[in-house]
This record gives structure tokens, C-alpha cells and sequence, in this order.
């Protein structure tokens, strides 16, 4: 009953948007401006069925995913390395901050002369989610409970099970949550990435030659299909999660 | 086992402890009796190596030590039975060993549940049978009763008596009854050092 609840709340307020949607471009009245959310469905339904659109979403898909990935992994070692040693967290400190702070598309422009742009999305994925990974877990391994390692220290745990027993279970929940954050921020900066550099396979590129040639209807195909993706890596990867029984009920801190 | 030449401790330049000298041999129950906040779980560190004398030298000769904290300290994520096996040094048999001593502490029905999941005194039950569980020759027992009930204390007062045969026990303490029963000699807490 909770479960048909969930579901029909959903559907309701899917609804009352698509409504407005349809509305708005009524109110319009040209499609060129904002096209309405059949028109833009009808355009979907067309594109699925052509085997450039899969070809397109699979490239973007790999691409950004890999940035991830990379992204993850650098961001994970780096907390690690500045949590062990105080020297390069004082050296690294001032990186991390220009990198949180420097505009997406400064970025795009800069790491554009020095990659190709094949490349380019990947790497301000990359870009994107190492400080948000490496802050959260750097902060996850900082809040890690002193009387914990103190009890490590007196059973003679050594260091390897010091990490998994106390510090891996510690900040799991700020890494989990990192992840979550770092896919939604990894779709922006990769498509935002594309948009600018016009890789041959790309969803960005079609965006961009969407707007080029005023097909609006494609923009908000395309721009659906950027959602979709988005919404189904993510219940993927919360589903990976919970059937990995990473989340156990008695975790101390969950960021979220 | 452990001698404690003139030690002192400070927090912040504070002085918590001043010019502490003590001889534990192997084998010996000794008590530290003072009032809380006196500094009895600071000399218990101090014992563990867990923090360093400000002034004077700490020598303890154990091979393995084992502590009952003044608070549980349990991992979170593990189970009671898990919090218990994570110190037992045969892996192979560490769940059985659990089990045992969660018996013993007549935990039997808890050992599936997750810290949070208990109560205080359970919890508290939990942290001593993961203190027996592990083999040592020193125990350190910092207000080990704290949070049970009359008839529980007795119950395990007895079984401490037993477990400390042959090991030597350093006991944090205000209740002198639990001084008594366990130790043979006590330190009381005077002008900022323990004398017997």
C-alpha cells in the first residue's frame, strides 16, 4: 500500500509538470521556442530507433563514466595520502580550493589546448569529481572516532585491519555520498565539456548542432536523454549500494 | 610487570597527576581508588601507552594487554558477537570464542544485534566479554561496572575474580567493594598522586 502511495505521488506530480509543460508551449504557440512535451516525446521515440542515437549515448556514456571512475579513484588516494601525510595536505590544500573554485568552462577552454577533445570530457570529469571525492573522504577519514583507533591500538589490530574494521567502515558513508554527488556533477561538466569542444560521438555535439540549427525539438530531446541517463546511473548505482549492504544501520554519520 | 617512577601527567598545562610511583609485579591485583575526574583512567593510558608521562618513566613488561574502557567503544557497524570475535587472536575459532563469552555474560539472545540496538548495561557487558575474549597477561579495568545492575555486579564481579588467576590487574575504581573483592592492594588517590 506504502509502495502504490509512493508510486501514485509520483505519477501525480509527474503529471502536474507535464501539464504545465504542455501549457506553457501552448501559451507560446511556437514550437521553435518551446516546444511542447509531446512534440518533444514523438522526437525521442523517432531518434531510439536509429543506431547513431545509441552509438551517441554509449560514447557520452563511456566517457563520462571513465572521468568518474578516474575521478573517484584520484580523489580517494589523495584523501588518503593528505590524511597520512600533513605535509602534502599543506601542500595540496591551496590545489584543491582553486580547483573547487575555477569555473567548468575556464577549465573546458584551458584543458582544451593541452588534450583533445576525445578526451577533453573525460578529463573535466575527472576534474570535476576528485576535490568533492577527495573532501568528503578526507573529512570522512578526519571524523573517523579517536576512541575507536584508540581500541585498535590496544588489541594490536595493525593497519590493515584498522582500515577495514574502523576507518573503511567510517567513511564509507561520506564516500557513498560523494559518489552520488560526483555522478549528477560528472553529467553536467561532461555534456557542458562536449557542448564546447564538439567531440565526433557525443550527446553535447548533438545538442550543439540542435541549437546551431534551431531545432529545438532535438535540444529537448536531447537534453531528456541527459536526464534519463542521469537518473538511471544513479538508481543503479543506489541499488548497487543497498545489495552490497554497505549502508549497515548501526553507521555512526551519514552526510547526506 | 609495570613500575611507574615519579610519573607526571599534564593536559594543556594543567597537571592532572604528579610524581606517581608504583611497582605492579606479575601476577598482582592492584585498585586505584579516587574520586572521578582524579586522573585514574589517565594512569590507565598511561599503563596502555596510549598517552605519554609528561615527567618520569612508565616501564610495562606485558606481552599482551587487554582493557575495559569506561565507555563501551563498540564498532557500530559490527554485530555484539563480531565486537567480541574482531580481538580474538585464532581466527579460525573466533566466533565459537564469542559465543562463549557472550554466554558467559548471559548475552546469548544479543549476539546478532548491533550496538545501538542495546542497552547501556549490555552494552557494557559487551565491552568486557571482548576484554576476556582476548588473551593477555594484563587486564586493565576501567569502572567496569559502570551502568549494571546490583545482582548483574555480583555475577561478574565473580567471573573477573576468576579470569584474573595468574594475570595481573590494574582496576580504575570508586566503589570500594569492587576494590576489595578484586584487588590486593590498593592506591588512593592523594594530593594529586596515588599512595597506597
Amino acid at each position: 500500500m506504502k509502495r502504490f502511495v509512493r508510486i501514485l505521488k509520483i505519477l501525480l506530480v509527474t503529471a502536474f509538470w507535464l501539464f504545465l509543460w504542455a501549457g506553457l508551449a501552448r501559451l507560446v504557440g511556437r514550437e521553435l521556442l518551446l516546444p511542447g512535451p509531446l512534440v518533444v516525446l514523438k522526437r525521442l521515440g523517432e531518434l531510439i530507433l536509429t543506431a547513431d542515437f545509441w552509438k551517441t549515448a554509449a560514447v557520452s556514456l563511456l566517457r563520462i563514466l571513465l572521468g568518474t571512475v578516474c575521478g573517484v579513484i584520484a580523489g580517494a588516494a589523495l584523501a588518503i595520502l593528505t590524511a597520512r601525510f600533513r605535509l602534502l595536505r599543506a601542500l595540496l590544500s591551496p590545489l584543491l580550493t582553486i580547483v573547487r573554485a575555477t569555473p567548468v568552462a575556464s577549465f573546458i577552454l584551458l584543458v582544451l589546448i593541452w588534450v583533445g577533445r576525445d578526451i577533453l570530457p573525460s578529463v573535466i570529469v575527472v576534474l570535476m569529481v576528485l576535490p568533492v571525492v577527495w573532501a568528503n573522504v578526507a573529512a570522512g577519514i578526519d571524523s573517523t572516532d579517536p576512541l575507536l583507533l584508540e581500541l585498535s591500538r590496544v588489541y594490536r589490530f595493525g593497519s590493515a585491519k584498522t582500515f577495514g574494521r574502523v576507518y573503511l567502515p567510517s567513511v564509507m558513508p561520506f564516500f557513498l555520498s560523494a559518489c552520488r554527488t560526483s555522478l549528477g556533477l560528472a553529467w553536467k561538466a561532461g555534456v557542458a565539456a562536449e557542448v564546447l569542444t564538439v567531440p565526433k560521438l557525443a550527446i553535447g555535439r548533438m545538442l550543439y548542432e540542435s541549437k546551431l540549427y534551431l531545432e529545438t525539438v532535438d535540444l529537448f530531446a536531447w537534453t531528456v536523454v541527459v536526464i534519463l541517463c542521469s537518473l538511471v546511473i544513479e538508481k543503479l548505482l543506489s541499488a548497487a549500494i543497498d545489495r552490497a549492504g554497505c549502508q549497515r544501520k548501526g553507521a555512526e554519520h551519514d552526510p547526506r | 610487570m609495570i613500575h611507574a617512577d615519579k610519573v607526571s601527567l599534564s593536559y594543556d598545562g594543567a597537571p592532572v597527576l604528579e610524581d606517581v610511583t608504583l611497582s605492579v609485579p606479575r601476577g598482582a591485583h592492584i585498585a586505584l581508588m579516587g574520586p572521578s575526574g582524579c586522573g585514574k583512567s589517565s594512569l590507565l593510558h598511561m599503563i596502555a601507552g596510549l598517552c605519554k608521562p609528561t615527567a618520569g618513566t612508565m616501564t610495562v613488561s606485558a606481552e599482551r594487554l587487554s582493557y575495559v574502557f569506561q565507555e563501551p567503544r563498540l564498532l557500530p557497524w559490527l554485530t555484539a558477537a563480531e565486537n567480541v570475535a574482531v580481538v580474538c587472536r585464532n581466527k579460525k575459532a573466533a566466533s565459537q570464542e564469542a559465543e562463549k563469552w557472550l554466554r558467559v555474560f548471559e548475552l546469548d539472545d544479543a549476539s546478532e544485534k548491533l550496538p545501538a540496538e542495546l542497552s547501556g548495561g549490555m552494552q557494557q557487558r559487551v565491552n568486557l566479554a571482548r576484554a576476556l575474549a582476548y588473551d593477555c597477561d594484563l587486564l586493565l579495568l576501567d569502572e567496569p561496572m559502570k551502568g549494571l545492575d546490583t545482582a548483574m555486579k555480583q555475577r561478574i564481579l565473580a567471573i573477573l575474580r576468576d579470569h584474573c588467576r595468574g594475570r595481573t590487574l590494574v582496576l580504575a575504581t570508586h566503589d570500594p567493594a569492587e576494590a576489595e573483592l578484586l584487588a590486593d592492594s590498593i592506591y588512593r588517590f592523594r594530593d594529586r598522586t596515588f599512595q597506597k
